[in-house]
């Protein structure tokens, strides 16, 4: 056999490497592979870079995501024939008035007495559909206190109530949120958080029907709140239909300090030492973001972009770390032969008869019952996964090394002084290389489903990846919640499917230079 | 499991000590056999034992044991209240007796004085009781529940389900198989090899969340709650005809998740096995010969194949025992898997073991069944 020129130990093992890459990129089938993989490589570096690590938190975090609109899909179905509202989330950085209010002031149920600051924001509704709520956020809000009459006035003196209006384009307009007083400083304190409020509007509804003559059950008005202030109610019909056109909602806070002059107080909330500076208006619309939202109002779109790094992480290092010890157990117990290659075989017949699944949620559960943290979860999964993967190629490769291992120029080799090691990483590796190869491109993918059908069967371990979002969706359907959440079911599937298909085409393709029998002549 | 079984059966002939035996001495078969059924068996024991080290050392049991002692001593310390005992009487009367539950559940001493017995006594066929509800209710009965009774009573559901399936599957496959591999590039080979390559990268059970959601709760052609399946096997002989009927409208669907999504895999290794045999010098020269193609198959190709292919099979059908826990789960079918997963929410330690330990007997016995018919069916194996 002509000795190759010296490519080095490294040289050589690569040969194996590059003869496979070449096999590969000649076939379309593994073209469209490889072409997938690095689609995949390459969104997964782009959530690497655009969402942060903390997203893990706060994915676990709801009070985080209740701004946002729950079970709605994503924005772009609007393109075909779904009427959507909108998301609206505006930042409003001044009032737009801060007046002195003398007398007290009946204003669409609310008395308003002593200083009133006004915000308002619209929001266009141009298409048939029902918003989810509203929320206001106090952004700003300053608490210095105040010296007036030669005593300090602090922001618990101060009493607030708070109340949100909804300037309805059929000139129609409601109380949306509790009116209740407060002090500034409890405000601050329990969060700054204004809600939608379904009996203050359900009580309006029904009275504002009435004097229509409709009649309205209390019952149904708060069960149909949102749909009520955005909507018309037909009584022939007994459906309410929205509303479309431009709403104006008005936030008003309504200070009173005993003891302090209201244009003092007027002149203080102007100069930024006390009272909200600026809100955000939120408007929980009928759609959201590019994927929709789940059950708490999770967006989507993030969860899975950043489920990417972490699924080629599980794929990626369990399959590879199974293959690299199933290559190197495999030509050690072929070369060696003796009470070491017994060993390694029956090692790997025990861990080929133990029923894998069960095994998995078994040390799944317990683990769970100890309360593990999300990242070991997934270490000891991806542990056992290797634990699991490593045999079948070893086996292979095994063999392989019998069948080489007699050939003449092994042989030769060894009688013109070639010692051991340089045998099997000059001689053995490179022919057994191909094998591993496709061997790891079927282990991703399986190493991907196993843990997405751990995370269905109950296994959390509390990371967002495609499988847990599955998850989360049949839990919420199997506790009755609603079933035609396409939005929510087909995106995962699809892309551990899609992830799957890349490596088994590369699998496909891999497979000529594995069987050169089957090389087209 | 089924790289395993395709490794062994890849292996060819390379023998297992380099020096080539052979098989005319069916003494030496013989003893083979032997080690190699000892040999079986200690694996099996090792994985009933390892099952219980895993619930025992990760204090598993453990918890479970304690939540079922905490019930107990509420109830007791209840009782005790309503009697109207002086405080310190009861505190005192209270700690007595959950040291007592303690020693009787064996709390007091470490993990292994409780799992490693249970593990003895499972091996022996000793299965003991079911412990916890969530067992007895997919099993449809009621505590106090033997868990070999349990098993048998969920076993048919699951054979019904999943076995069936895959005999169908399987007969498809053996047909398709060597029909493919002996028309390779054409277009059939590449529509069943698209399809493997989808089917194997779609999870079974996000086709079956989606089937159930769409037959089940769009079109109302479905069933959406398969425990009442239940019922009908139970009943069976009281009116088998009317109660296969209605078995059918309720398996229908799983079934044929199963064997969409198993079609996929098989063929695939089926094709594989074909293709190499297929490449074979000696089907050329009956191509040469000009034998009609179908007499090729039956002749050369298919019981060179018999082997390998009846080794996926078997293999698969004893491994889809246990396997199934997510299938199941998703369509809520009362069968050996929602068995399993119960069990081990639950933590009921006996159930746990006993299912692995027969689910691993069923997958022995069928690997040993398969080195005995591989000596017969393949006269180049050598040992």
């Amino acid at each position: 056999m002509a000795a190759k020129k010296g490519r080095g130990l490294l040289g050589e093992r690569l040969r194996g490497v590059e003869e496979v890459f070449a096999e590969v990129r000649g076939q379309l089938m593994g073209k469209i592979g490889i072409g997938l993989i690095v689609f995949f490589v390459a969104v997964s570096l782009y959530a690497l870079a655009t969402v942060p690590l903390s997203f893990a938190n706060k994915w676990l975090d709801l009070t985080y995501w209740s701004k946002y609109p729950v079970v709605v899909p994503p924005t772009w179905v609007s393109h075909f024939g779904t009427p959507v509202a909108p998301f609206l989330d505006k930042v409003i950085d001044g009032p737009d008035s801060v007046q002195v209010q003398p007398v007290p002031l009946q204003y669409h149920g609310v008395r308003l007495f002593g200083v009133v600051e006004r915000f308002s924001f619209d929001y266009n509704l141009k298409q048939p559909a029902f918003p989810q709520g509203v929320l206001v956020y106090a952004r700003d809000v300053e608490l210095e206190n105040i010296t007036a009459g030669g005593r300090l006035v602090t922001p618990g003196e101060v009493s607030l109530t708070v109340a949100v209006f909804l300037h309805r384009p059929d000139n129609l307009t409601i109380l949306i949120s509790d009116a209740s007083v407060t002090t500034l400083k409890d405000f601050v304190s329990s969060g700054g958080v204004v809600r939608f409020s379904d009996q203050a509007v359900a009580q309006q509804m029904v009275e504002y029907y009435r004097k229509k003559g409709i009649n309205m059950s209390l019952g149904y008005a708060q069960n149909n709140a949102a749909r009520l202030a955005f909507g018309v109610y037909d009584p022939k019909t007994r459906e309410i239909k929205p509303l479309t056109g431009t709403y104006t909602i008005e936030v008003v806070f309504n200070y009173l300090a005993r003891g302090v002059n209201p244009g003092r107080l007027v002149g203080e909330i102007n100069a930024g030492n006390i009272g909200v500076q600026s809100i955000e208006g939120v408007v929980k619309g009928s759609a959201y973001g590019l994927m929709g939202t789940d059950n708490y109002g999770r967006d989507l779109y993030r969860a899975l972009l950043f489920a990417f790094p972490i699924e080629l992480l599980i794929g990626f290092v369990a399959a590879v770390v199974a293959v690299v010890i199933g290559l190197v157990v495999g030509v050690v117990s072929g070369y060696y032969g003796g009470w070491v290659d017994e060993v390694i075989q029956r090692s790997i017949d025990v861990i080929g008869n133990i029923p894998v699944l069960p095994i998995l949620v078994l040390v799944g559960a317990a683990l769970q019952e100890r309360g593990a943290s999300g990242w070991t979860m997934l270490f000891v999964i991806i542990f056992l996964l290797v634990i699991f993967g490593w045999g079948g190629l070893a086996l292979i490769v095994r063999s392989m090394t019998l069948s080489i291992k007699s050939e003449p120029y092994i042989d030769s080799a060894r009688a013109i002084g070639a010692s051991n090691t340089r045998i099997i990483f000059r001689h053995i590796m490179p022919q057994v290389i191909p094998y591993a190869m496709a061997s790891l491109v079927f282990n991703v993918p399986s190493a991907i489903l196993t843990e997405a059908g751990l995370s269905v069967l109950g296994i959390r371990h509390n990371l967002p990846t495609w499988g847990t979002v599955l998850a989360q969706a049949r839990d919420y359907i199997f506790s009755g919640g609603r079933y035609d959440i396409w939005w929510w079911i087909l995106p995962p599937g699809l892309l551990m499917g899609l992830m799957s298909i890349a490596f088994v085409f590369l699998g496909l393709a891999l497979e000529t230079v594995v069987e050169p029998r089957l090389r087209r002549r | 499991m089924l790289s395993f079984g395709v490794a062994r059966v890849l292996r060819g002939t390379a023998s297992s000590h380099g020096a080539p035996g052979f098989l005319m001495a069916s003494s030496r078969v013989a003893s083979v056999l032997v080690k190699r059924g000892i040999f079986l068996f200690v694996a099996l024991v090792l994985i009933v034992v390892l099952a219980a080290v895993i619930i025992g050392a990760t204090g598993y049991d453990k918890k479970v044991l304690q939540a079922i002692i905490e019930g107990q001593v509420r109830a007791y310390k209840q009782s005790l209240q309503q009697k109207g005992l002086p405080a310190e009487r009861i505190n005192a009367l209270v700690e007595n007796y959950t040291k007592t539950l303690e020693h009787i559940y064996g709390l007091d001493r470490p993990w292994y004085y409780r799992v490693l017995p249970l593990a003895f006594r499972t091996l022996t066929l000793d299965l003991g009781n079911v412990t916890q509800n969530q067992v007895a209710e997919v099993v449809g009965e009621q505590l106090p529940l033997r868990v070999s009774t349990a098993i048998l009573e969920v076993l048919p559901r699951t054979i019904i389900m999943i076995t069936i399936a895959e005999l169908v599957c399987g007969i498809i496959v053996l047909f398709m198989g060597p029909l493919i591999a002996y028309r390779r590039g054409s277009l059939i080979d590449k529509a069943a090899i698209t399809y493997a390559a989808i089917m194997n990268a779609l999870p079974v059970w996000w086709l079956g969340l989606i089937a159930v959601f769409f037959f089940g709760y769009y079109l109302h052609i479905a069933p959406t709650r398969y425990r009442d399946v239940i019922y009908y096997i139970n009943n069976f002989w009281s009116s088998p005809l009317h109660n296969l009927v209605e078995i059918a409208k309720y398996a229908w669907l799983p079934m044929v998740i199963v064997i969409i999504s198993f079609l996929g895999s098989w063929l695939y290794g089926v094709r594989a096995i074909a293709l190499r045999v297929v490449g074979e010098d000696y089907v050329a020269v009956a191509r040469a010969k000009g034998l009609p193609e179908n007499l090729v198959i039956r002749r050369y190709v298919l019981r060179v194949i018999a082997g390998p292919a009846l080794t996926i099979v078997i293999l698969g059908l004893a491994g889809s025992l246990g396997g199934f826990i997510i299938t199941e789960s998703v369509f809520g079918w009362p069968g050996m898997g929602s068995l399993y997963y119960a069990a081990i929410m639950s933590g009921d330690s006996a159930t746990i073991l006993g299912l692995i330990y027969v689910t691993t007997l069923v997958y022995i016995v069928a690997r040993f069944i398969l080195e005995v018919l591989y000596v017969w069916l393949d006269p180049r194996v050598k040992f």
